[in-house]
């Protein structure tokens, strides 16, 4: 038994070092190409795992040939359009100009009821609000909105705002985040400075301390949470 | 560009540890059918003494070469010949030659078959 535990870690390890082999596309939305490698892969992966009869090898080596064939196949879809469009196929226009496009709908096999269900949830009631709709490589539908439904942006009302930037966390859980602080160009005198400030006498105790754009500090203590 | 570097890597890895693998288990298996073939020989002589230590010879053989075959073969495929080479042994010391005999040429054909199995060609690949 201590062997099939050893295993496990070691395929655990395996699958995971080639999850993160074929990059960080594999974790989100799936491409086709990109679907039927994680299909195979956990399935390739549980025989070795659970059979002390299998040699390890034959896990490792199916595995790895998938995750090498998976990255030259993506380079090279990534160099030559032809063969991207053969492995994940065209995005398809499902509705265009505000007007449903019924060869499209019939070839991506799509049903009304499907497209109105994916229309809700991208927020859309209607067909009137809609202008575009396209069937993404990966499934996903996207939607373009129609010029009437189209919310109005800042720009349009002529709003100057400051660009918002990921807030900074100088803190977490009682640590010092130097990357963060270097980043947000701080130091630790200013940190102590705005904790003193708020009443607090360490970093210890802090559980969480950002800055947004804006330059407000929010500061969180251990135990003031719920 | 890091993962394609790391791709040629592991794809040479794999293409040595084929060759490496594939050279070690023809020596491997040469041997033994060697063996197994002066075995039978001695058995068709009904040279009962020389049979006897050849066989545990082969067996000791067997006991060196399956730990570096256990990681590549399939662990059923190895522990039949084993079993194969025991039963050879039995049949020995019973004097029963003719089922040693048999038991020997199915051990050659199994050794055969484990080369056999590992050449890339239409009828192994389909």
């Amino acid at each position: 038994l201590a062997i099939l535990l050893v295993r496990t870690f070691i395929v655990y390890i395996l699958v995971i070092t080639s999850l993160r082999l074929m990059g960080k596309r594999q974790i989100g939305e799936l491409q086709p190409s990109e679907l039927v490698v994680a299909i195979m892969i956990s399935d390739l992966a549980c025989v070795p795992m659970s059979q002390l009869s299998t040699p390890l090898l034959y896990g490792i080596i199916p595995i790895f040939t998938l995750v090498i064939s998976e990255i030259f196949l993506s380079y090279i879809s990534l160099k030559s359009e032809k063969i991207r469009i053969m492995l994940n196929g065209r995005p398809q226009i499902l509705m265009k100009d505000g007007k449903l496009c019924r060869e499209e709908m019939k070839k991506a096999r799509v049903n009304i009821d499907d497209l109105l269900e994916e229309l809700r949830k991208c927020g859309y009631y209607s067909f009137e609000d809609v202008d575009t709709v396209v069937l993404e490589t990966g499934g996903s539908i996207s939607v373009i909105p129609s010029a009437k439904a189209e919310p109005p942006t800042l720009g349009d009302l002529n709003i100057e705002k400051n660009q918002v930037v990921i807030p900074y966390i100088y803190i977490t859980d009682g640590r010092l985040r130097l990357r963060e602080i270097e980043r947000g160009n701080r130091n630790i005198k200013w940190i102590k400075k705005e904790l003193r400030k708020k009443g607090i006498a360490g970093t210890d105790n802090v559980f969480i301390m950002l800055e947004d754009s804006e330059g407000n500090v929010f500061v969180q203590e251990r135990e003031g949470g719920i | 560009l890091k993962e394609i570097i790391t791709s040629w890597i592991l794809l040479l890895a794999m293409v040595i540890l084929f060759f490496v693998n594939a050279n070690s288990v023809k020596t491997l298996s040469e041997d033994m059918y060697e063996s197994a073939e002066m075995l039978g020989k001695s058995i068709e002589n009904g040279d009962m003494k020389k049979s006897c230590k050849e066989i545990s010879e082969i067996k000791e053989k067997w006991k060196k070469s399956c730990k570096k075959l256990f990681h590549i073969y399939p662990h059923t495929q190895l522990e039949d010949i084993e079993k194969l080479i025991l039963m050879t042994e039995a049949h020995i010391k019973n004097k029963e030659f003719n089922d040693a005999a048999l038991r020997i040429e199915e051990i050659k054909y199994r050794i055969h078959l484990l080369t056999d199995n590992e050449k890339i060609t239409l009828d192994n690949i389909f």
